[in-house]
Protein backbone atom coordinates (compact mmCIF):
# COMPACT_ATOMS: atom_id res chain seq x y z
CA UNK A 1 0.00 0.00 0.00
CA UNK A 2 2.97 2.32 0.89
CA UNK A 3 4.69 1.62 -2.33
CA UNK A 4 1.43 2.12 -4.07
CA UNK A 5 0.93 6.16 -3.01
CA UNK A 6 4.49 6.65 -3.28
CA UNK A 7 4.08 5.19 -6.94
CA UNK A 8 1.51 7.67 -7.59
CA UNK A 9 3.04 10.62 -5.81
CA UNK A 10 5.91 10.44 -7.56
CA UNK A 11 4.09 10.04 -11.14
CA UNK A 12 2.80 13.62 -9.81
CA UNK A 13 6.10 15.16 -8.79
CA UNK A 14 8.05 13.68 -11.89
CA UNK A 15 6.54 16.42 -14.19
CA UNK A 16 6.79 18.95 -11.71
CA UNK A 17 10.69 18.39 -11.34
CA UNK A 18 10.94 18.20 -15.18
CA UNK A 19 9.31 20.99 -15.86
CA UNK A 20 11.09 23.20 -13.32
CA UNK A 21 14.27 21.96 -14.48
CA UNK A 22 13.24 22.86 -18.01
CA UNK A 23 12.49 26.19 -17.29
CA UNK A 24 15.47 26.68 -15.37
CA UNK A 25 18.29 25.40 -17.68
CA UNK A 26 16.84 27.09 -20.87
CA UNK A 27 16.46 30.38 -19.11
CA UNK A 28 18.85 30.64 -17.07
CA UNK A 29 21.67 28.02 -18.61
CA UNK A 30 22.16 27.09 -22.29
CA UNK A 31 19.59 24.63 -22.62
CA UNK A 32 18.17 24.74 -25.89
CA UNK A 33 14.31 25.29 -25.59
CA UNK A 34 13.68 23.05 -27.79
CA UNK A 35 14.73 19.98 -25.69
CA UNK A 36 14.94 19.37 -22.07
CA UNK A 37 11.47 17.37 -22.80
CA UNK A 38 10.41 19.69 -25.01
CA UNK A 39 8.41 22.49 -23.60
CA UNK A 40 10.00 25.17 -25.21
CA UNK A 41 9.32 24.20 -28.46
CA UNK A 42 9.06 26.86 -31.35
CA UNK A 43 10.39 29.23 -28.96
CA UNK A 44 13.30 29.92 -30.82
CA UNK A 45 15.09 28.64 -33.71
CA UNK A 46 15.38 24.47 -33.85
CA UNK A 47 19.30 23.34 -32.93
CA UNK A 48 19.28 21.09 -36.07
CA UNK A 49 20.22 24.62 -37.91
CA UNK A 50 23.39 24.86 -36.75
CA UNK A 51 26.99 24.35 -38.25
CA UNK A 52 30.53 24.28 -36.64
CA UNK A 53 32.90 26.21 -38.72
CA UNK A 54 36.78 27.30 -38.37
CA UNK A 55 37.35 30.92 -39.14
CA UNK A 56 40.86 31.40 -40.73
CA UNK A 57 42.75 33.64 -39.01
CA UNK A 58 42.21 37.76 -39.70
CA UNK A 59 40.02 36.65 -42.94
CA UNK A 60 36.74 36.33 -43.95
CA UNK A 61 36.80 32.94 -44.71
CA UNK A 62 34.73 30.11 -43.14
CA UNK A 63 35.44 26.55 -43.34
CA UNK A 64 32.40 24.10 -42.91
CA UNK A 65 33.43 21.85 -40.04
CA UNK A 66 29.94 20.39 -39.56
CA UNK A 67 27.77 19.45 -40.97
CA UNK A 68 28.77 18.85 -44.42
CA UNK A 69 27.02 17.70 -47.27
CA UNK A 70 26.07 14.39 -48.81
CA UNK A 71 27.76 14.96 -51.50
CA UNK A 72 31.04 16.27 -50.31
CA UNK A 73 30.10 13.28 -47.66
CA UNK A 74 30.78 10.98 -50.26
CA UNK A 75 34.02 12.48 -51.52
CA UNK A 76 35.58 11.29 -49.03
CA UNK A 77 37.74 8.73 -48.82
CA UNK A 78 36.76 5.51 -46.58
CA UNK A 79 38.83 6.27 -43.57
CA UNK A 80 37.67 10.10 -43.37
CA UNK A 81 34.10 9.09 -44.17
CA UNK A 82 34.44 6.78 -40.75
CA UNK A 83 36.12 9.37 -38.78
CA UNK A 84 33.51 11.88 -39.45
CA UNK A 85 30.35 9.71 -39.10
CA UNK A 86 31.82 8.67 -35.77
CA UNK A 87 32.51 12.05 -34.84
CA UNK A 88 28.64 13.03 -35.48
CA UNK A 89 27.19 12.61 -32.66
CA UNK A 90 29.70 14.69 -30.51
CA UNK A 91 29.48 17.61 -33.23
CA UNK A 92 25.98 17.66 -33.07
CA UNK A 93 25.68 17.88 -29.26
CA UNK A 94 28.63 20.65 -28.98
CA UNK A 95 26.48 22.54 -31.91
CA UNK A 96 23.64 22.73 -29.32
CA UNK A 97 25.99 23.16 -25.94
CA UNK A 98 29.39 24.50 -27.03
CA UNK A 99 30.02 25.91 -23.38
CA UNK A 100 29.72 22.22 -22.07
CA UNK A 101 31.42 20.41 -24.76
CA UNK A 102 34.21 22.57 -25.77
CA UNK A 103 37.11 20.22 -24.39
CA UNK A 104 35.17 17.28 -26.64
CA UNK A 105 34.82 19.36 -29.38
CA UNK A 106 38.67 20.76 -29.49
CA UNK A 107 39.61 16.71 -29.37
CA UNK A 108 37.40 15.55 -31.62
CA UNK A 109 39.79 13.87 -34.29
CA UNK A 110 37.59 15.36 -37.07
CA UNK A 111 37.87 18.77 -35.74
CA UNK A 112 41.28 18.02 -35.36
CA UNK A 113 41.84 18.22 -39.12
CA UNK A 114 40.75 21.81 -39.69
CA UNK A 115 42.59 23.40 -36.28
CA UNK A 116 45.49 22.62 -37.86
CA UNK A 117 46.03 26.36 -39.42
CA UNK A 118 45.45 29.48 -37.32
CA UNK A 119 41.92 30.25 -36.67
CA UNK A 120 38.82 29.75 -34.50
CA UNK A 121 35.65 27.14 -33.98
CA UNK A 122 32.75 29.02 -33.93
CA UNK A 123 28.70 27.93 -33.49
CA UNK A 124 26.91 29.15 -36.18
CA UNK A 125 22.64 29.34 -35.98
CA UNK A 126 20.27 30.09 -38.98
CA UNK A 127 17.95 32.32 -38.47
CA UNK A 128 14.79 32.16 -39.47
CA UNK A 129 12.90 36.13 -39.63
CA UNK A 130 9.46 35.47 -41.68
CA UNK A 131 8.30 38.90 -40.73
CA UNK A 132 11.52 40.57 -42.71
CA UNK A 133 11.16 37.32 -44.70
CA UNK A 134 14.98 37.12 -44.25
CA UNK A 135 17.07 34.18 -43.10
CA UNK A 136 21.03 34.57 -42.19
CA UNK A 137 23.45 33.02 -40.88
CA UNK A 138 24.48 34.16 -37.26
CA UNK A 139 27.25 33.26 -34.91
CA UNK A 140 26.00 31.90 -31.23
CA UNK A 141 29.65 31.50 -30.00
CA UNK A 142 33.02 31.47 -30.94
CA UNK A 143 35.90 29.91 -29.14
CA UNK A 144 38.26 32.57 -28.65
CA UNK B 1 -17.61 0.38 -42.63
CA UNK B 2 -19.49 -1.71 -39.92
CA UNK B 3 -16.40 -4.27 -40.12
CA UNK B 4 -14.25 -1.03 -39.30
CA UNK B 5 -15.89 -0.06 -36.43
CA UNK B 6 -16.79 -3.13 -35.22
CA UNK B 7 -13.10 -3.70 -35.46
CA UNK B 8 -12.29 -0.47 -33.67
CA UNK B 9 -15.14 -1.82 -30.62
CA UNK B 10 -12.84 -5.10 -30.35
CA UNK B 11 -9.43 -3.65 -30.57
CA UNK B 12 -7.87 -3.94 -27.06
CA UNK B 13 -6.02 -0.54 -25.28
CA UNK B 14 -3.33 -2.27 -24.50
CA UNK B 15 -2.71 -3.81 -27.63
CA UNK B 16 -3.02 -0.46 -28.62
CA UNK B 17 -0.41 0.91 -26.51
CA UNK B 18 2.38 -2.00 -27.46
CA UNK B 19 1.83 -1.08 -30.97
CA UNK B 20 2.59 2.69 -30.68
CA UNK B 21 5.45 1.75 -28.28
CA UNK B 22 6.40 -0.98 -31.44
CA UNK B 23 6.22 1.28 -34.36
CA UNK B 24 7.82 4.27 -32.01
CA UNK B 25 10.66 2.29 -31.78
CA UNK B 26 11.06 0.65 -34.46
CA UNK B 27 10.98 3.48 -37.14
CA UNK B 28 13.98 5.09 -35.55
CA UNK B 29 15.78 2.02 -34.54
CA UNK B 30 18.61 2.37 -37.09
CA UNK B 31 19.86 5.41 -34.76
CA UNK B 32 20.19 2.92 -31.94
CA UNK B 33 19.50 -0.75 -32.12
CA UNK B 34 20.91 -2.37 -29.77
CA UNK B 35 18.60 0.10 -27.15
CA UNK B 36 15.49 0.03 -29.35
CA UNK B 37 15.72 -3.49 -30.48
CA UNK B 38 14.54 -5.08 -27.09
CA UNK B 39 12.09 -2.67 -26.92
CA UNK B 40 10.67 -3.30 -30.00
CA UNK B 41 10.88 -7.22 -30.25
CA UNK B 42 9.42 -7.11 -26.56
CA UNK B 43 6.13 -4.92 -28.10
CA UNK B 44 6.14 -7.08 -30.96
CA UNK B 45 5.85 -10.43 -28.50
CA UNK B 46 2.63 -8.41 -26.22
CA UNK B 47 1.05 -7.79 -29.74
CA UNK B 48 1.29 -11.16 -30.78
CA UNK B 49 0.95 -13.08 -27.34
CA UNK B 50 -0.60 -11.83 -24.34
CA UNK B 51 0.36 -13.14 -21.15
CA UNK B 52 -0.19 -11.12 -17.85
CA UNK B 53 2.89 -11.93 -16.61
CA UNK B 54 5.07 -10.68 -19.64
CA UNK B 55 3.15 -7.73 -20.28
CA UNK B 56 3.63 -6.49 -16.24
CA UNK B 57 7.18 -7.13 -17.09
CA UNK B 58 7.46 -5.44 -20.38
CA UNK B 59 5.82 -2.12 -19.24
CA UNK B 60 8.17 -1.80 -16.21
CA UNK B 61 10.92 -2.32 -18.88
CA UNK B 62 9.36 0.48 -20.98
CA UNK B 63 9.47 3.02 -17.79
CA UNK B 64 12.94 2.13 -17.01
CA UNK B 65 13.75 2.70 -20.66
CA UNK B 66 12.44 6.25 -20.01
CA UNK B 67 14.28 6.69 -16.82
CA UNK B 68 17.23 5.91 -18.49
CA UNK B 69 16.41 8.10 -21.25
CA UNK B 70 15.37 11.16 -19.48
CA UNK B 71 19.15 10.54 -17.57
CA UNK B 72 20.93 10.00 -20.44
CA UNK B 73 19.64 12.38 -23.28
CA UNK B 74 17.56 14.55 -20.97
CA UNK B 75 18.99 17.57 -22.98
CA UNK B 76 18.26 16.19 -26.29
CA UNK B 77 15.06 14.83 -25.45
CA UNK B 78 11.43 15.82 -27.45
CA UNK B 79 8.35 16.44 -25.82
CA UNK B 80 6.26 13.50 -27.12
CA UNK B 81 9.10 10.94 -25.78
CA UNK B 82 8.50 12.61 -22.48
CA UNK B 83 4.95 12.50 -22.32
CA UNK B 84 5.07 9.04 -23.45
CA UNK B 85 7.49 8.40 -20.34
CA UNK B 86 4.73 9.71 -17.84
CA UNK B 87 2.09 7.90 -19.67
CA UNK B 88 4.35 4.64 -19.12
CA UNK B 89 4.73 5.30 -15.55
CA UNK B 90 1.20 5.53 -15.21
CA UNK B 91 0.47 2.24 -17.35
CA UNK B 92 2.81 0.65 -15.03
CA UNK B 93 0.65 1.76 -11.48
CA UNK B 94 -2.53 0.70 -13.69
CA UNK B 95 -1.22 -2.87 -14.27
CA UNK B 96 1.17 -3.35 -11.29
CA UNK B 97 -0.94 -2.24 -8.13
CA UNK B 98 -4.38 -3.37 -10.15
CA UNK B 99 -5.71 0.54 -9.54
CA UNK B 100 -8.10 0.35 -12.72
CA UNK B 101 -10.08 3.35 -11.61
CA UNK B 102 -7.47 5.84 -11.21
CA UNK B 103 -7.70 7.69 -14.21
CA UNK B 104 -4.57 9.39 -16.21
CA UNK B 105 -4.71 13.14 -13.75
CA UNK B 106 -5.58 15.21 -16.70
CA UNK B 107 -3.97 18.18 -14.75
CA UNK B 108 -0.70 16.61 -15.80
CA UNK B 109 -1.35 17.21 -19.22
CA UNK B 110 -3.18 20.57 -18.31
CA UNK B 111 0.39 22.01 -16.38
CA UNK B 112 2.33 20.50 -19.55
CA UNK B 113 0.01 22.46 -22.23
CA UNK B 114 -0.04 25.74 -20.48
CA UNK B 115 4.10 25.71 -19.45
CA UNK B 116 4.64 25.41 -22.92
CA UNK B 117 2.10 27.72 -24.33
CA UNK B 118 3.31 30.30 -21.75
CA UNK B 119 6.75 30.23 -22.98
CA UNK B 120 5.37 30.65 -26.65
CA UNK B 121 3.59 33.47 -25.81
CA UNK B 122 6.80 35.10 -23.97
CA UNK B 123 9.14 33.93 -26.74
CA UNK B 124 9.67 37.14 -29.49
CA UNK B 125 10.72 33.84 -32.24
CA UNK B 126 7.27 32.83 -31.39
CA UNK B 127 5.54 36.10 -31.42
CA UNK B 128 6.76 37.24 -34.77
CA UNK B 129 5.11 34.42 -36.34
CA UNK B 130 8.11 32.31 -37.11
CA UNK B 131 5.95 28.92 -36.50
CA UNK B 132 5.16 28.83 -39.97
CA UNK B 133 8.00 28.78 -41.22
CA UNK B 134 9.32 26.12 -38.77
CA UNK B 135 6.58 24.39 -39.78
CA UNK B 136 7.98 24.57 -43.50
CA UNK B 137 11.34 23.49 -42.21
CA UNK B 138 10.32 20.55 -40.51
CA UNK B 139 8.88 19.06 -43.67
CA UNK B 140 5.96 17.29 -41.37
CA UNK B 141 3.29 19.67 -40.80
CA UNK B 142 0.12 19.41 -43.67
CA UNK B 143 -0.43 23.45 -44.16
CA UNK B 144 -3.41 22.45 -46.03
CA UNK B 145 -5.17 26.01 -45.14
CA UNK B 146 -2.21 27.73 -47.15
CA UNK B 147 -3.11 26.18 -50.52
CA UNK B 148 -6.67 28.27 -49.58
CA UNK B 149 -4.63 31.47 -49.08
CA UNK B 150 -1.88 31.18 -51.66
CA UNK B 151 -1.71 29.59 -54.84
CA UNK B 152 2.13 29.21 -54.83
CA UNK B 153 2.08 28.13 -50.84
CA UNK B 154 3.05 24.63 -51.79
CA UNK B 155 5.59 26.05 -54.31
CA UNK B 156 7.55 28.41 -52.02
CA UNK B 157 7.00 26.01 -48.99
CA UNK B 158 9.48 23.85 -50.79
CA UNK B 159 11.85 26.38 -52.10
CA UNK B 160 11.97 28.38 -48.90
CA UNK B 161 12.63 25.03 -47.46
CA UNK B 162 15.71 24.45 -50.05
CA UNK B 163 16.96 27.47 -49.50
CA UNK B 164 17.02 27.89 -45.26
CA UNK B 165 18.90 24.31 -45.54
CA UNK B 166 21.69 25.98 -47.86
CA UNK B 167 22.38 28.68 -45.60
CA UNK B 168 23.91 26.39 -42.65
CA UNK B 169 26.14 25.15 -45.63
CA UNK B 170 27.14 28.60 -47.39
CA UNK B 171 26.79 30.70 -44.58
CA UNK B 172 24.75 33.55 -46.79
CA UNK B 173 21.45 35.27 -46.19
CA UNK B 174 18.70 34.90 -48.27
CA UNK B 175 15.91 36.44 -48.73
CA UNK B 176 12.71 34.08 -47.92
CA UNK B 177 9.87 34.11 -51.70
CA UNK B 178 6.64 34.23 -49.29
CA UNK B 179 4.24 36.03 -50.25
CA UNK B 180 2.68 38.62 -47.68
CA UNK B 181 -0.29 36.49 -47.42
CA UNK B 182 1.58 33.82 -46.01
CA UNK B 183 3.47 36.18 -43.63
CA UNK B 184 -0.09 37.31 -42.24
CA UNK B 185 -1.52 33.75 -42.57
CA UNK B 186 1.88 33.16 -40.05
CA UNK B 187 0.53 35.77 -37.62
CA UNK B 188 -3.22 34.46 -37.23
CA UNK B 189 -1.94 30.88 -37.16
CA UNK B 190 0.46 32.08 -34.12
CA UNK B 191 -2.44 33.14 -32.05
CA UNK B 192 -4.83 30.48 -33.10
CA UNK B 193 -2.07 27.78 -31.71
CA UNK B 194 -1.51 29.95 -28.66
CA UNK B 195 -5.30 30.42 -27.98
CA UNK B 196 -6.10 26.86 -29.01
CA UNK B 197 -3.50 25.66 -26.38
CA UNK B 198 -4.69 27.94 -23.28
CA UNK B 199 -8.31 26.25 -23.83
CA UNK B 200 -7.48 23.40 -24.03
CA UNK B 201 -5.69 23.53 -20.37
CA UNK B 202 -8.20 25.65 -19.03
CA UNK B 203 -10.63 23.08 -20.21
CA UNK B 204 -8.68 20.28 -18.72
CA UNK B 205 -9.03 22.11 -15.31
CA UNK B 206 -12.65 23.19 -15.19
CA UNK B 207 -14.59 20.65 -17.31
CA UNK B 208 -16.49 17.86 -16.12
CA UNK B 209 -14.33 14.59 -16.84
CA UNK B 210 -17.10 13.75 -20.00
CA UNK B 211 -16.51 16.70 -21.71
CA UNK B 212 -12.65 16.57 -21.54
CA UNK B 213 -12.83 13.80 -24.41
CA UNK B 214 -14.33 16.47 -26.79
CA UNK B 215 -11.94 19.42 -26.03
CA UNK B 216 -9.01 16.67 -26.47
CA UNK B 217 -10.91 15.78 -29.66
CA UNK B 218 -11.43 19.25 -30.79
CA UNK B 219 -8.05 19.99 -30.08
CA UNK B 220 -6.28 17.17 -32.02
CA UNK B 221 -8.90 17.28 -35.01
CA UNK B 222 -8.67 21.29 -35.07
CA UNK B 223 -4.95 21.34 -35.23
CA UNK B 224 -3.11 18.43 -35.61
CA UNK B 225 -3.18 18.47 -39.44
CA UNK B 226 -1.80 22.10 -39.27
CA UNK B 227 0.93 21.48 -36.82
CA UNK B 228 3.66 18.97 -36.72
CA UNK B 229 3.23 17.30 -33.52
CA UNK B 230 1.48 14.06 -34.24
CA UNK B 231 3.64 12.37 -31.81
CA UNK B 232 2.22 14.45 -28.87
CA UNK B 233 -1.24 14.27 -30.27
CA UNK B 234 -0.99 10.70 -30.55
CA UNK B 235 -0.15 10.77 -26.98
CA UNK B 236 -3.24 12.83 -25.95
CA UNK B 237 -5.36 10.27 -27.89
CA UNK B 238 -3.51 7.27 -26.27
CA UNK B 239 -4.27 8.83 -23.09
CA UNK B 240 -7.82 9.52 -23.92
CA UNK B 241 -8.84 5.75 -24.93
CA UNK B 242 -7.61 4.62 -22.05
CA UNK B 243 -9.95 6.36 -19.61
CA UNK B 244 -12.53 4.33 -17.61
CA UNK B 245 -15.18 6.30 -17.80
CA UNK B 246 -15.58 6.97 -21.42
CA UNK B 247 -18.53 4.82 -22.21
CA UNK B 248 -19.74 6.18 -25.23
CA UNK B 249 -18.82 3.49 -28.00
CA UNK B 250 -18.90 6.69 -31.10
CA UNK B 251 -16.65 8.38 -29.04
CA UNK B 252 -14.34 5.43 -28.46
CA UNK B 253 -14.75 4.49 -31.90
CA UNK B 254 -13.05 8.28 -32.75
CA UNK B 255 -10.24 8.45 -30.24
CA UNK B 256 -9.04 4.98 -31.61
CA UNK B 257 -9.10 5.88 -35.20
CA UNK B 258 -7.58 8.99 -34.47
CA UNK B 259 -5.09 7.50 -32.63
CA UNK B 260 -4.20 5.03 -35.28
CA UNK B 261 -3.76 7.49 -38.03
CA UNK B 262 -2.01 10.25 -36.09
CA UNK B 263 0.60 7.02 -34.96
CA UNK B 264 1.09 5.98 -38.34
CA UNK B 265 1.76 9.11 -39.81
CA UNK B 266 3.98 10.24 -37.02
CA UNK B 267 6.04 7.25 -37.03
CA UNK B 268 6.52 6.92 -41.01
CA UNK B 269 7.72 10.62 -40.52
CA UNK B 270 10.17 9.82 -38.04
CA UNK B 271 11.32 6.78 -40.31
CA UNK B 272 12.14 9.26 -43.30
CA UNK B 273 13.71 11.88 -40.68
CA UNK B 274 16.42 8.98 -39.65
Amino acid sequence: MKLKRLFKISLILMPLIMISWQLYASNLQNLTKWKGCGYGMYTDSHGEYRAIVYRLKNTDSLIQVYPIRKDDYHRLDESSQSIYFKAGKALRVASFYPEWYEKDLKENPWVARFTNQEGNLEIHRTDLDIDNKIARSVKVYSYE
Amino acid sequence: MNKALSYLNRIDIMRMYHFFICLFFLATAIKAPLIKGPIVIIALINLLYYNKKFEKLSVLFYAINFIGSWYMSYYQMANHKSLLGIFSFYMVYRLWFKDKSWNFPFYILSLVIIVATLQKGLSTYFMNGNLIGELFLSGTSFPQIGHLLDSDFSTNAQLFNDRFHDIKYTHQSIALNISDKTVAFSKIFTWFVLISEIILSVAMIVLPRKKKYYALLFFVIGTALFRSEFGFFSILTLISCFDTQIQNTRIQQLLKSLFLILVVIFCYINYTRF
